[in-house]
Parts: structure tokens; C-alpha cells; sequence
């Protein structure tokens, strides 16, 4: 009972999160300037008429009452019907489940380096504080976190691809194809996760408690493995979750450098030809990810720290 | 501690950002003036950083883009404290049901990652300047709003305020005297660190054609205009990258000391979303 | 042979500066060796120093370090490693760090064993079980996590895992210092008869010279990184050489003698202003100031924080209110300044009825009350110099200077003839509250608190957090301004011996409930309630300067 309680609790603010998520994007394509059925008659570009326009709202159902077209559209969302897209003329969904799994596998395999990233160059940092080590990763965080990554993108593409002929320089055809995007990607996110890092080992290293198992004569590994490292999770959790949006902006961004034919290049390409669907269907899967990702790593920290599953404490 | 002097470095690059602001007044030529017969050439006496395909001086370019890019960033900023902070003031202060709607608001707005939001938005806003301002301050103003609340709900159960209130001093008296000290170091803090990131949005978004168009010269137009260049004329996307990435690491260096006079971590809570 | 000895121990920052300078010591066999300093004296650093567990940014040297015979300064990481713990134990002071919050205390005590010994799990779990029945505890509590048991439990859990595989050195670093004094007596009882069965050594650190002296065989006193004396217990205690030791014993107010001003050295009563007309000891005809009766308050949680209190606080008077903390002073406190809402009984200011008051008359009434609370740090915006804080009450009543004062009404000058009055400089008025030390601090608090002639002062632990040395001074201090202002205080500690120094009249409290009330005078009488008797066994008066 006391497991499930938090776990309903979210999911109820899941359901709610779900509403409003939804409302705001009806709502934003409601009040966004140009008008869909314009867009469409435009494509041919001969001109039209007014009576022309009104026919094809009509058809579009642009014409009836606001709560009755997100009623329509809520129904449609909950069925996975997010209409036809204006760019090619296919269901949306199809675009979407087109574009996944590159954005996913990009997602991943970024995320999987940073980890080893962050492990790596957090622990060697914390190790010796204001060495030359670790004055080397903090170098490398503040470069890393303040080079704009569609331009590391465009040099990395510039050099390996263009002058040294050893990877594609654009989409994912190949397992190679993934290498230059996902540096670019994971120079920009993991200096945040270092810097945590390090800054938590440090902390933790310090610790009373430490100091007690120090003092029962606990071996220095099982110190390090067990309570420093341990104790030093519990922030990189926090930003964990809250970096994800970051995560999925740079994944926008890369695709688009790199032409990679993911979900953030199509919604990207649907804001400029005001595909809404496409565009509707973006918010709302990304916001629920974002959504569920967080649940996840709120519920982890129960896992992590015993005193707020025993407690019922919520960190905040 | 407010005692301890500033190192060196902060003012120089205090001065360098404001230097930027006067790009403009700085600029050899204008950064709009077109010459086809000077297209793509690489720096010279003339043009010291060379020319774009449009033959426009690279160096003015840059130099006036500095304006776009800096300037919108650091009135967004603005726009996001004068929005962010009182509501958090109030927020924490008040408590109780003002608190939570408010909280509720904020709660939404992190939930949707700033990026996205930023992109989405400027894509139905239509590009341009204001519009771009306006999808900053959407995903920048809930930051300030948290830390503020959050530095006010950690002092106001602080022993000194009980003999504040046995005082009988006003909440005007209280709020201004005590909160505001508490509040002004930590959120210029933040808002320096976030001025790097607020630029690399803002390059990004113009980059992706989102933000503000071509032919002005924002940095992050100008490395999108300068791509198809490359070969011919690296100049074209070295430099403009080269200004953001200098510009961006000496705000977030800045931000980094004025955290740890106030430290703050960059794993604190409060701001941990406006970072990552 | 000594089990322990160490020659010329100074440990240093790397940036050179001396903690600890040059420290002799010398524990033997199965005695129970006190090491006696105030903080900042380095005692603490000179007991890590022993196995090298300081910090990373302190460095140690010595001429010797001995233990039983092996040399410990040349000993490398991994053979000091299986020392700790095993020849040498710890207890230290937080007890909430004993054990890490992420696993369960018979968690951390297998990992201790298995670090030293390889026994199959059952010997092991026997073997803590054993051991924490040995303290007096249920051994099921080892399958909790440190959050989930009490801070006296905790400590003696602590112990019970240092005293696992039977060292023949226990360190013990203020163990008791955190804990409430109840708490605090068994762990000491505890640590008693650990040394008894098992005939270890304990090298105990603490600044409480009551501890010393119920426990101690032989002492050393630390005064800024160095052992000033050393010594038998007696000697130290009937004999002090050094001033600074006489000082110690100086601090302690003690319960049998009557004295108005403790004999520390330092400044002598120099106040300036005429002395007022003040009631003598147990003057009930005093007018009343505060009255509360029938005073309960009662959480939302249902706990019963005050249960009924009447009391009475007379003009130029002090009463004096004892209690373990939990036991609802602080509460009490509150609800008499209005600063908590009461959920039943009366509270009349004068003759002004303060619980029925609200808006405009309430701000007014709070305004003729003061407050100086335990914690110094927190008693000050630490962003603010020590005026503007200083000055605030007087502002916000929109007065310029207080009548006991004559020097016209420049706000800087006021702020530093109050300053003046608790003997600071007024050099003090631009520094910031970081740049004080906590008595400082507590001394800029009382002058806040005097400086708009309030009604009555409540003091709240005013001492708790200081030095013993510090704390007297800050209690003849306070008995000065009383003589010399006519102040009525209502002083609150859970200290008897600093409430019966300052108190004409005494109340005890004891889980919300007032369970014993008596003048000054009768502190020793048989009809005393027996908690007040327990509490006098604590507070026991060290044995008489010869």
C-alpha cells in the first residue's frame, strides 16, 4: 500500500498532465497565425477563392465550436489518430513511426556515452581534486557545454566527412553514420553530469559517515563502492531527469545538422509548412516521455534512498 | 560573502560583453551592404575577416550581429527576472493556495523541455525578433520564479525573521530588508549562467531557421547562411561559431564564479532544471 | 609501557597554519584518559590524528606515535586499515552519521566484521547480537535503517559496533555531547562497563567537566592546540595550576553556592548606568508582568506540545524554566510571544489580555516583548552589518534611542552604546555577522533585545551553543543589565545549573506539563519532584577548590 500510493499518485498527475498537455497544443494551433486551409489551396499556386477557402474549412471542420473540435481532436489523440500530414499526405502517425526509431537510437546511444562520459571523467576528477587531471575535465566541461553543437556538427562533419573521407556526413545508413552525431551531442550534454559528479564525490567523500566506516576499518574500495559513490547517485538522478529536455532539444538540433530523418527534423520541417498535426502530435508525445522519464526517476529515488520510501518524504 | 573582492576577471569580462553591445559603432562597414564583385574572399586589408557570398564584410557582420544575438539574450533575460522574480517572491511568501496555482503553473512549464518549447514556439510565432523574445521568456521566466521561491521559503522559517515579527515590522519592511538581499546575489548569479545558455538557444534557433532571418546578421543565421560555403570560404562558419563559443564560455565562466560566491552548486535543486 | 603515546603531534592545513601544536599524550592500560578543551582547541583533531583520519586537507606529523608496541606514524594505509576497528575503535559525536542512511545497521556491522575477520555469516550474526544485547537493546533493531531509530539508540548502536571485536582502544569523541542528558547518562554508564568487562582503554574528548569528573582517572586540558596541564583527575579538579583550567572550573555555576557573578577572569561589571531599584529574591510582591494560565497547545498531529502551564513572571525578576528538549519549553515560549497561535488557556501582558488580541493592538503588544534565542548564527540576516540588525527593533517601533541611554539620537551612536553595554567595540557595527564568534553574536542579540525596554525578555537556551567559558560570561553579563535596567527575564535552558544561577524562582517542565515549581532557595529540598532529583544527580556540583 504504502509502495503503491506514489505510483497512483502519478499516474493520476499523468492523467491530468495528459489534458493539459493536450489542450495547449489544440489550443496553440488554434491561435497560431495562418490558416491551415490557406496553406493547403497554396500549394497549388494558383489562386483561390474565398468561397474556395470557407468550402475547405468546412470540410476540415475549422467552422465548428472550439470545444467541439478538441473534443474531436482528444478523441482522435486517445485513438492515435492525429489526422493526415498536409506535407505528404499520409497519417501522421505513419510519419511519426517512420521517424522513431532514428531519434530513439540516437537518443540512446548519446545517453549511453554520456553515462560512460560522466563515470569516467567525474570519477577521475574527483579522485585528485585541482590537479592537472582534473583541471583538464573541468576544461573540458566548459568548452564542451559552450560550443554550439550544430557548429561542433558542421566542423566534425567538415573534417571526417568532407577532408578525411572516414564517416558519412550525413543520415543513418550506416552504424558509422552514428558517430559524428552522437560526439556532438554528447560533448554538449555530459559536462552538466561531470561537473555533478564530481562536485557530489567530493561531497560525499567527505561525509561523516564515511569517516565513521573509515573508522571500523572498512576497506577503501568498499568505502568508494558502497557509500561514497552510493551517496553521490542521488543528485545525478536529480538532473537526470530534469536534463532531459535538453536531451531531446540537441537530439532537434543534431537531426537537423546532420540530416538524420528522425521525429525533431520532421516536426521541424512540419512548424515551416504548418503541418499541425505533425506538429500536435510532437507536443504531445514528448511531453508525455518527458512525463513518464521524470515518474521514473522520481520513483528510482525511493529506490535509492530507503528514508524516503520508509518516510513517505518526497524530495523536492 | 559580500566582503570578498571579485577576482580580476569578472570585470574583464563584464567589459568584453558590454564591448559586444557596441558592435555596431565598431563595425568597418555596413553589415548589410552587398558587393558582388567582393564575394567570398578571404581576409584582406580590406575586409579583414573576408567576405560572405554577398560579398558583405564578415567582421562588420559579426561585430552587428553581436547586438542581435547578446542584446536578445540579455533582454530576455531581463524580461524573465522582472516576470520570474516578484511572482516568486509572492509565491513564497504568501504560501497556501496562491502558492500552489502558482506552483502548479511552474510545475507545467518544466515539465515541457525548454528546447522544444522554444523551437514549437517560434515555428507558429513565425520568426523575428519579439517573436523569439516571447519563446525565450515562455521557457526562461519559471526558472527565477522556483529559485526566488525557494530562497524565500528556506529564509522565511529563519530564527532572525521571528525577531523581525515580534518587532512588528511591516511585510514591506521584511520583505525588502531581509528577502531581497537573499535573492539578488542568487538570481544574478543564475541569470549569468544563463546567458550563455539563452545564446546558445537563440543561435540554435536561428540556425534551424526558426529564429531571427536572414539577412540579419544573428550568428546563428549567419553560420546556417555560410554552410553551403564551406569549402570556399571556412571563414564563413568558423567565425561566427568562434564568436558564440567565446561569448558562451565567458558568460558561463563569469556565472560559474558568481555561483560559487553565492554558493550555489550546480546541483542544487532549485536550479538544477535551468542548467542541465 | 604506555598502550598509547604520542610525542610532538602537530597537525597542520597545507597551508601551513598550526591545529594542533606539538602534543604530548601518554594512555594507559585500562584507564580512562579525558581530553578536555573547548572548540577549536584541536582536541577532536588530535583523536583522528591517532589512526589518520582527518580530513584530506590536514597533514599530521610527530616525533612518535606508538600503539601497543607498533610504531603507527610509518605504518602504510592498507595496515592502519586493520587497526581501525579492530585494536582501535571510534565513537564519534554525530551519531546520526554513525551509520551510512542507505543500509541497515547489521548491514554496516557485517561489513565491519568481514573487513577484519572471515567467519561464516551466522558466527557474525551471533556475534552482533551478542554485542548489542551486551549494550541493553533488542538486537532486532540491527535490521533498521539509522533514520529509523532514536539518537540515544543510535549512539549506543554505535558503540555496540566499536566494541565488536573487543579493541583495546576506544576513542570516544564527544559522544554524549548531542545527546539529551538522559540519553547522554546511559551511553556514559555504557561506556563504564565496556571498560570494566573487557578492560580496554578510552581516550575519551569532551569540554563537559562533570563528565570528566564522574569518569575520569587522569585528564589533560587543551587550549589552542596545545595541553596546557595534565594530570590525575583529583589534582586537576581540587588543584588546578594552569588559569586556564581554573577558568574552566570557574564557568560552572555551581548549585550550592549562592555567588551573583561567576569568578571568570576577563571583564569585571563596568556599566555605566545607575543601578534601578530592583525586588531581592523572592519578592512576590513585585507586579506581575506576564501571567499565563491554563496554557495548552496542541498540534495538528494531536501531540499535546503544552499541557496546562500557569506561570507568572514579575517585574525585574527572572524565572527560570528547565526541560530536556521535546519537553515543550521552546513551544511555551512562542505561545507566550504570541508568535504561535495557543490552543487553549490565558495569557495577560500587564493587565492587557494577549490572547484575544489580533491586528494592530497585537503588533503594539509583541512590540513591549524581546527574544534572544539558542542559535546565534541563525539570529541574524547574514547578509545585513551588524547595525542595520541591531538597530531594526528600535525602527520598527519607530524609536530613536532608548531612555536608559544619553546620547542624543544618531542611530550609529545609539548602536554603539549598545554595543557598549554588552562590552563589544563599536568597530562592530559595520562587520558583517560571519566576521563574530557565536558569543559575539549572542552578546549583539541581548542588546537587540534591551534596546526598546521591552516588557520582558525571553531567553531561549542563550548559552547552549556556546563554550563554558563563553556561557559564563554571557550569564554575568545578563545578571549586569538586570541590576542595572531592572530587565525581567524568562530564561530557558536545559541546563539547572544556568537557570538556577540566573532564576529567583524555577519551574521544570517535563513533556508539556510544568511537573515542579520552587524558589531558588529550595533547589535541595526533599519535597522536590524526583525528575528535579534526577536532574540535580546530572547537574552535581564539581568538588570544592582546595
Amino acid at each position: 500500500m504504502r509502495e503503491a500510493r506514489p505510483v497512483l499518485r502519478r499516474l493520476i498527475q499523468g492523467v491530468g498532465f495528459f489534458f493539459v498537455l493536450t489542450f495547449i497544443s489544440f489550443l496553440i494551433v488554434q491561435l497560431a497565425p495562418g490558416d491551415a486551409a490557406l496553406s493547403m489551396l497554396k500549394v497549388d499556386t494558383v489562386a483561390v477563392t474565398e468561397a474556395e477557402i470557407n468550402a475547405l474549412r468546412d470540410q476540415l471542420g475549422l467552422n465548428d465550436p472550439v470545444w467541439q473540435r478538441y473534443g474531436r481532436f482528444l478523441a482522435g489523440v486517445v485513438h492515435g489518430d492525429f489526422g493526415t500530414s498536409v506535407m505528404t499526405g499520409k497519417p501522421v502517425m505513419t510519419e511519426l513511426t517512420k521517424a522513431f526509431p532514428s531519434t530513439l537510437l540516437l537518443a540512446t546511444v548519446t545517453m549511453a556515452t554520456v553515462v560512460v562520459l560522466t563515470f569516467v571523467l567525474g570519477g577521475v576528477a574527483a579522485r585528485r581534486p585541482h590537479t592537472l587531471a582534473d583541471k583538464a575535465v573541468g576544461l573540458f566541461c566548459m568548452v564542451g557545454a559552450a560550443l554550439p553543437t550544430f557548429w561542433l556538427g558542421l566542423l566534425l562533419i567538415d573534417l571526417f566527412a568532407v577532408r578525411l573521407h572516414l564517416l558519412p556526413s550525413s543520415g543513418l545508413a550506416t552504424s558509422a553514420g552514428l558517430i559524428l552525431p552522437t560526439v556532438a551531442l554528447a560533448v554538449a550534454i555530459a559536462p552538466p553530469y561531470i561537473k555533478i559528479l564530481r562536485g557530489s564525490l567530493i561531497e560525499a567523500s567527505g561525509r561523516e559517515f564515511v569517516r565513521a566506516a573509515r573508522a571500523r576499518g572498512v576497506h577503501e574500495w568498499v568505502i568508494f563502492v558502497k557509500h561514497t559513490l552510493r551517496d553521490s547517485l542521488i543528485p545525478l538522478v536529480t538532473i537526470l531527469g530534469v536534463s532531459l529536455g535538453s536531451l531531446l532539444g540537441g537530439t532537434v538540433i543534431v537531426e537537423i545538422t546532420f540530416g538524420i530523418p528522425g521525429v525533431g527534423k520532421l516536426a521541424v520541417e512540419a512548424l515551416a509548412r504548418r503541418d499541425y498535426g505533425v506538429v500536435q502530435a510532437f507536443i504531445i508525445i514528448v511531453g508525455m516521455a518527458v512525463f513518464v522519464i521524470n515518474m521514473l526517476v522520481d520513483l528510482s529515488y525511493r529506490i535509492l534512498d530507503p528514508a524516503i520510501a520508509l518516510k513517505g518524504a518526497e524530495r523536492r | 560573502m559580500t566582503t570578498r573582492r571579485l577576482p580580476w576577471g569578472v570585470f574583464a569580462v563584464l567589459a568584453v560583453l558590454g564591448l559586444l553591445m557596441l558592435g555596431p559603432v565598431l563595425a568597418p562597414h555596413s553589415p548589410e551592404a552587398v558587393d558582388l564583385s567582393q564575394r567570398l574572399h578571404g581576409p584582406s586589408a580590406q575586409h579583414w575577416l573576408g567576405t560572405d557570398n554577398l560579398g558583405r564584410d564578415l567582421l562588420s557582420r559579426v561585430l552587428t550581429g553581436a547586438q542581435i544575438t547578446v542584446g536578445l539574450s540579455l533582454l530576455a533575460l531581463a524580461l524573465s527576472i522582472l516576470i520570474g522574480v516578484p511572482l516568486g517572491l509572492l509565491s513564497g511568501w504568501i504560501g497556501g493556495r496562491f502558492d500552489w496555482a502558482v506552483m502548479r503553473v511552474v510545475d507545467t512549464f518544466i515539465a515541457l523541455p525548454d528546447y522544444i518549447v522554444a523551437i514549437i514556439l517560434s515555428g507558429l510565432l513565425g520568426p523575428g525578433f519579439v517573436n523569439m523574445l516571447i519563446a525565450i521568456l515562455v521557457v526562461k521566466w519559471v526558472g527565477y520564479t522556483r529559485l526566488t521561491r525557494s530562497l524565500v521559503m528556506q529564509e522565511k522559517h529563519r530564527d532572525y525573521l521571528m525577531i523581525s515579527t515580534l518587532a512588528g515590522g511591516s511585510t514591506g519592511r521584511v520583505l525588502r530588508q531581509h528577502m531581497v538581499p537573499h535573492i539578488v546575489g542568487p538570481t544574478l548569479a543564475l541569470a549569468t549562467m544563463d546567458i550563455g545558455k539563452v545564446i546558445l538557444l537563440v543561435a540554435s534557433l536561428s540556425f534551424i531557421g526558426m529564429g531571427v532571418q536572414p539577412p540579419s546578421p544573428e550568428w546563428g543565421a549567419m553560420l546556417n547562411d555560410g554552410r553551403a560555403y564551406f569549402a570556399q570560404a571556412p571563414q564563413l562558419m568558423i567565425i561566427p561559431g568562434l564568436a558564440i563559443f567565446v561569448v558562451v564560455a565567458l558568460a558561463s565562466w563569469l556565472g560559474d564564479q558568481l555561483m560559487r560566491r553565492h554558493t550555489i552548486s550546480a546541483d542544487d535543486e532549485r536550479i538544477a532544471h535551468v542548467l542541465a | 609501557m604506555s598502550l598509547l603515546e604520542v610525542t610532538n603531534l602537530t597537525v597542520a592545513t597545507r597551508h601551513g597554519r598550526e591545529l594542533v601544536t606539538g602534543v604530548d599524550l601518554a594512555v594507559e592500560q585500562g584507564e580512562w584518559f579525558a581530553l578536555i578543551g573547548e572548540s577549536g582547541s584541536g582536541k577532536s583533531i588530535t583523536a583522528s590524528a591517532v589512526t589518520n583520519l582527518l580530513a584530506p586537507n590536514l597533514v599530521r606529523r610527530a616525533d612518535a606515535l606508538r600503539f601497543d608496541g607498533a610504531d603507527l606514524l610509518g605504518l602504510p594505509e592498507r595496515d592502519l586499515r586493520t587497526i581501525r576497528g579492530d585494536r582501535i575503535a571510534y565513537v564519534f559525536q554525530d551519531y546520526q552519521s554513525a551509520f551510512t542512511p542507505y543500509y541497515t545497521i547489521g548491514n554496516q556491522m557485517h561489513e565491519m566484521l568481514r573487513s577484519h575477520r572471515s567467519m561464516p555469516p551466522v558466527e557474525r550474526r551471533q556475534r552482533i547480537e551478542a554485542s548489542v544485547e551486551a549494550i541493553g537493546l533488542d538486537p532486532r533493531l540491527i535490521g533498521r535503517y539509522p533514520f529509523e531509530v532514536s539518537g540515544g539508540q543510535l549512539q549506543r548502536l554505535a558503540l555496540a559496533s566499536a566494541v565488536l571485536l573487543e579493541p583495546t582502544l576506544l576513542i570516544a569523541d564527544e559522544p554524549t555531547t548531542a545527546l539529551d542528558s538522559w540519553s547522554a547518562s546511559i551511553v556514559l554508564d555504557e561506556l563504564a562497563s565496556i571498560k570494566e568487562t573487557t578492560g580496554c582503554s578510552i581516550l575519551f574528548i569532551t569540554h563537559d567537566l562533570r563528565i570528566m569528573n564522574r569518569y575520569a582517572d587522569r585528564v589533560a586540558i587543551m587550549q589552542h592546540g596545545d595541553i596546557v596541564e595534565r594530570g590525575s583527575k583529583d589534582a586537576i579538579v581540587l588543584r588546578p595550576g594552569h588559569p586556564y583550567t581554573r577558568d574552566l572550573l570557574a564557568s560552572i555555576p555551581p548549585l550550592r553556592a549562592t555567588a551573583s557573578r561567576l569568578p571568570v577572569l576577563g571583564e569585571p561589571a563596568r556599566l555605566t548606568l545607575a543601578p534601578r531599584e530592583r525586588p531581592t529574591d523572592g519578592a512576590a510582591a513585585a507586579e506581575p508582568v506576564l501571567r499565563a494560565q491554563g496554557l495548552v497547545k496542541v498540534y495538528g498531529t494531536g501531540t499535546r506540545a503544552v499541557d496546562g502551564v500557569n506561570l507568572t513572571l514579575r517585574k525585574g525578576g527572572c524565572l527560570g524554566l528547565v526541560g530536556e528538549s521535546g519537553s515543550g519549553k521552546s513551544t511555551l515560549a512562542r505561545c507566550l510571544l504570541s508568535l504561535e497561535r495557543i490552543t487553549g488557556g490565558d495569557i495577560w501582558l500587564r493587565d492587557q489580555h494577549l490572547n484575544t488580541l489580533g491586528g494592530g493592538p497585537l503588533r503594539a503588544a509583541r512590540q513591549r516583548m524581546q527574544l534572544v534565542l539558542q542559535n546565534p548564527h541563525a539570529s541574524f540576516n547574514e547578509r545585513l552589518p551588524i547595525v542595520a540588525s541591531l538597530l531594526e527593533p528600535l525602527e520598527c517601533i519607530g524609536r530613536r534611542s532608548p531612555s536608559f541611554l544619553d546620547v542624543g539620537e544618531d542611530p550609529r551612536t545609539v548602536a554603539a552604546a549598545l554595543l557598549d553595554l554588552v562590552r563589544l567595540p563599536a568597530d562592530y557595527l559595520d562587520k558583517l555577522p560571519a566576521q563574530l564568534s557565536g558569543g559575539e553574536k549572542q552578546r549583539v542579540s541581548i542588546a537587540r533585545a534591551i534596546s526598546t525596554e521591552p516588557g520582558f525578555i525571553v531567553l531561549d537556551e542563550p548559552t547552549a551553543s556556546l563554550d563554558v567559558s563563553t556561557q559564563a560570561r554571557v550569564l554575568n553579563l545578563l545578571k549586569d543589565l538586570q541590576d542595572a535596567l531592572g530587565l525581567s527575564y524568562l530564561f530557558i535552558s536545559h541546563d539547572l545549573s544556568s537557570v538556577h544561577f540566573i532564576s529567583q524562582h524555577l519551574l521544570v517542565m517535563k513533556d508539556g506539563r510544568v511537573v515542579d515549581e520552587f524558589d531558588r532557595s529550595g533547589l535541595f529540598d526533599a519535597t522536590r519532584h524526583d525528575y528535579t532529583k534526577q536532574l540535580i544527580e546530572l547537574f552535581e556540583d564539581l568538588p570544592a577548590r582546595a
